[in-house]
């Protein structure tokens, strides 16, 4: 299951209000408070969970960015297989030239 | 995953995560830190990591990649590269997931009678040698083509440029940085005489006002953008202004947005030289020994099918010239053909003139897909050069790239049908003396002449005249402008096409032969990128089924038409670094010096000029760059025929070949989203990237969205002279266009704006102007 640490760029004087905010996300951990920058570890059961979870962390007040630094992915051996996101559309068929 | 092993990931990613935190802030004890975060990866057993710079836009970024059994399993950003710090934008963060799609293509496949069949490598090299050779000897060499991109290596696109020009003799080989840099290397090359920035991203930690010229960086460049942030939260009076079409996630982070009107950039940049001369504000000791002033034609055309043809006509005219030339353009004249409030113009001229404000530029596509793409590139030069305020720790012109290796393979390579490696051209009758020589030809094999650019190539495809394009790594019917009159020429003249990828695309749908290649961390390889950094990273897991390098693709195909000895190493393995060391040849002795394969294997990349293991920061500069003499100061030693002197170009605002009216009303522009790559063809297989960003839409402004009834998420219809489609409208979502413009983004393949678009180009660079041509929206009833 994917674990990803995500350093936090917190606004000035925001820094405390932003890491309350963390405290409240699920499945998320404050491992390092450095000046405004905060490192959060989080570890959940699916890519989706996973990726919504950077993304709350990039919305979250106060924060001017959330980057991704580390992720982990070697339980998704099959599942990293995605199905084609394009198969919906048709459109690999050979054109007729 | 078991628990033990669940928590010791854990640490890891704290671990490194830490490292990344104290890199960032510089605090104390970093060094120790990051020692740890390193150790805590090499001490794990399990996962082997190395190296390799991430394979999406030309930032460059580093990754350390773990791989476990064989496969690619984490991604970490690389701590000890001085371009990200250990950052990683949503995109690199998904770097592994792109090679495991389940439709990678595994085998070479053969069209036969309208389907596509699994083949051997041997019959598919073989029946593209054969085909190459019957074109060759029954129409000429210059009806076979290569069209590669910025996402080949460098070796990919040095063996396709030895191919084509040493082996078939013709100048048909291109890229897609045609369609997203030309416009930049012919500006560099316009106002220097050489190619490429002179400064590098050490520039966003010493810059007091950072000046984004139609440059969407926080999506488009993510991480160099947080570089930039973070030096304003450590300098609060660092300013961000934003010259924009439409409001965007740029524009929030910025201090002032100056919302313009397409095209009118080149009116706004002459505004700003007008005011620096006006208020004093030349840097005339600078001017005066390293500038000189020229003008060329004005009435150039726009390179459209059966247009006007540019004809050069430059001269050498007085700073006084110069000077009443922009005179014109008061900011009340400029806020006339623009659109910005004049006060905005003047408090942007007064930033780049103020003497003790360090100004650094920053622009991509939205400069540089401009039918006057050379000349607002030009005139951003300007007033730099015109404030001195240029290659110089803080101060510079900034001109970023979309690709990888737009700059390492195409424009120092010499991907283009103008030129030959290490910036020497196929014109120039000494540059071709020398590659023979490198090359072991004999005198005289080399054409002397450009044959086509990316839209000629395309055009002639179109009419028949090009009867053969192998296409490589880029995906051109999603991306070529006017798509729609592309495709009706193929359909007519059914030219022999080969495509080589990853996954199947429109692009390999119109091939008559599909080749699987290896991509990335699947192969050995060397990128550049935007700041002149050459990056080595060596092959770490194995490709798919029977996919290979496309280097390898070509030597084959190269040796099967009797070209065999332009290639003489072994194999794949050997070709790596035996095509890099030869290529490194060319680059000696002219200010290009690309380090040695050894020295990159080593580094995180370096930036050439590479002198004695040394690289250049700052070029143009003594002290910096070891080409510069002492007691020179600057010198611009690429125009030696002015003395080693910039030039500052007499560039008008004219107005565009398409611009709204009564039955197109508004302007549209296209472009790209944070989520995904270019067209799409590799996250869009990422499951997370694809959910977060499944289709493209149409950006409308919020008052003319009311004013035609028009609310978000409703359908409606695009229409241009040229094609029409259906999209989602987005309002006051992540971007917010001004009055009168769209944005559409160009990532989907099953909505290609592309049909919309107009094939006008910049006659100096042949970069076509995606950003800008009139359409009409019509409301959809369900």
């Amino acid at each position: 299951m994917p674990i990803t640490s995500v350093v936090v760029e917190c606004q000035q004087d925001q820094t405390h209000e932003v890491r309350r905010q963390v405290d409240n996300l699920p499945n998320t951990e404050i491992t390092k408070i450095e000046g405004d920058l905060l490192v959060v570890v989080t570890d959940t059961d699916s890519q989706k969970q996973d990726h919504a979870l950077v993304r709350a962390l990039a919305d979250l007040t106060g924060v001017i960015s959330a980057v991704p630094v580390f992720t982990n992915c070697e339980d998704l051996a099959e599942g990293i297989g995605i199905a084609p996101a394009l198969a919906e559309h048709e459109t690999h068929a050979p054109m007729e030239v | 995953m078991d628990q033990t092993r669940r928590k010791f990931l854990k640490t890891m990613a704290a671990s490194w995560g830490a490292g990344v935190a104290t890199q960032l802030s510089a605090g104390n004890g970093s060094a120790e830190t990051r020692k740890a975060a390193r150790d805590s990866m090499l001490n794990d057993g399990t996962i082997t990591w190395s190296k390799a710079p991430c394979r999406f836009c030309g930032t460059g970024c580093g990754v350390m990649v773990g791989v476990q059994n064989g496969r690619a399993v984490a991604v970490a950003g690389d701590m000890q590269n001085p371009v990200n710090k250990g950052q990683l934008c949503v995109k690199g963060y998904h770097l592994p997931y792109v090679l495991y799609g389940k439709d990678r293509l595994t085998k070479p496949l053969i069209k036969k009678n309208g389907a596509y069949v699994e083949a051997g490598w041997e019959e598919a090299l073989d029946l593209i040698a054969k085909r190459f050779s019957e074109i060759r000897d029954e129409h000429g060499a210059n009806a076979v083509s290569v069209y590669g991109s910025g996402q080949w290596t460098i070796q990919d696109g040095y063996a396709a440029n030895k191919f084509i020009k040493g082996g078939l003799g013709c100048n048909n080989v291109e890229a897609n940085a045609r369609l997203c840099m030309a416009s930049a290397v012919v500006g560099f090359v316009k106002s220097f005489g050489k190619d490429e920035p002179m400064g590098c991203y050490d520039d966003f930690e010493q810059g007091d006002v950072f000046v984004f010229w139609g440059n969407n960086m926080a999506e488009m460049h993510p991480v160099l953008f947080s570089r930039i942030t973070e030096r304003r939260r450590k300098a609060n009076w660092v300013k961000l202004i934003d010259i924009a079409t439409r409001k965007t996630r740029t524009s929030e982070a910025s201090d002032s947005v100056l919302l313009m009107d397409p095209h009118s950039d080149l009116a706004i940049a002459n505004g700003i030289a007008h005011l620096i001369i006006e208020k004093g504000q030349v840097n005339e000791a600078f001017v005066k020994k390293h500038c000189v002033f020229r003008a060329d034609n004005e009435d150039i055309g726009f390179g459209m099918r059966g247009g006007k043809a540019y004809k050069k006509n430059e001269r050498e005219i007085s700073f006084d010239q110069y000077k009443a030339f922009v005179k014109k353009y008061t900011p009340e004249y400029v806020e006339e053909i623009s659109g910005v409030p004049q006060g905005q113009i003047r408090e942007l001229a007064a930033l780049f003139g103020a003497p003790d404000k360090k100004v650094v530029s920053l622009w991509c596509m939205g400069a540089n897909q401009h039918t006057r793409g050379t000349w607002i590139n030009n005139l951003i030069y300007n007033i730099h050069l015109l404030t001195g305020k240029i290659s110089e720790p803080g101060n510079g012109p900034f001109s970023l790239t979309g690709q990888p290796s737009a700059c390492g393979t195409v424009r120092e390579v010499g991907t283009l049908t103008h030129a030959l490696p290490g910036g020497r051209l196929v014109a120039n009758a000494e540059h071709r003396a020398f590659t023979e020589k490198i090359w072991k030809l004999p005198a005289g094999k080399l054409a002397p002449k450009p044959s086509n650019h990316t839209m000629s190539m395309f055009r002639k495809l179109g009419t028949g005249e090009l009867k053969a394009m192998w296409v490589q790594v880029t995906n051109p019917m999603v991306t070529l402008p006017d798509l729609n009159h592309f495709n009706e020429g193929l359909k007519k003249h059914k030219p022999f096409i080969v495509v080589s990828d990853i996954y199947p695309t429109p692009t390999t749908a119109i091939a008559d032969v599909i080749l699987p290649s290896a991509a990335w961390i699947e192969r050995e390889g060397c990128f550049g990128n935007s700041e002149r950094r050459t990056q080595q990273w060596d092959k770490l897991v194995d490709p798919p089924g029977e996919a290979t390098a496309d280097s390898w693709q070509l030597i084959e195909v190269a040796r099967r038409m009797g070209y065999g000895d332009l290639f003489p190493w072994a194999d794949e393995a050997a070709q790596g670094e035996g095509l890099y060391e030869e290529y490194r040849q060319f680059t000696l002795g002219v200010g290009k010096d690309v380090a040695t394969y050894s020295e990159l294997k080593q580094a995180r990349g370096l930036r050439w000029p590479v002198i004695n293991g040394r690289e250049t920061r700052w070029r143009y500069r003594e002290g910096s760059d070891p080409y510069v003499k002492k007691g020179e100061e600057f010198s611009f030693y690429g125009n030696k025929k002015f003395g080693n002197r910039a030039v500052i170009w007499q560039r008008p605002y004219v107005d565009p070949p398409e611009k709204p009216d009564g039955d197109y009303p508004f302007w549209l522009c296209t472009g790209r989203v944070v989520e995904h790559w270019h067209t799409g063809s590799m996250t869009r297989r990422v499951k997370q990237l694809h959910q977060a960003m499944p289709s493209a839409y149409v950006e409308l402004n919020p008052e003319d969205a009311r004013e035609m009834g028009v609310s978000d998420g409703a359908k409606v219809k695009l229409v241009s002279r040229r094609g029409e489609i259906i999209l989602e409208a987005a309002i006051d979502r992540r971007g917010v266009p001004k009055r009168g413009n769209l944005f559409v983004p160009f990532f989907d393949e099953s909505k290609l704006i592309n049909e919309l678009t107009l094939d006008a180009h910049c006659p100096l660079s042949k970069q076509p102007d995606y950003k800008k041509c009139a359409v009409r929206v019509e409301k959809v009833t369900v």
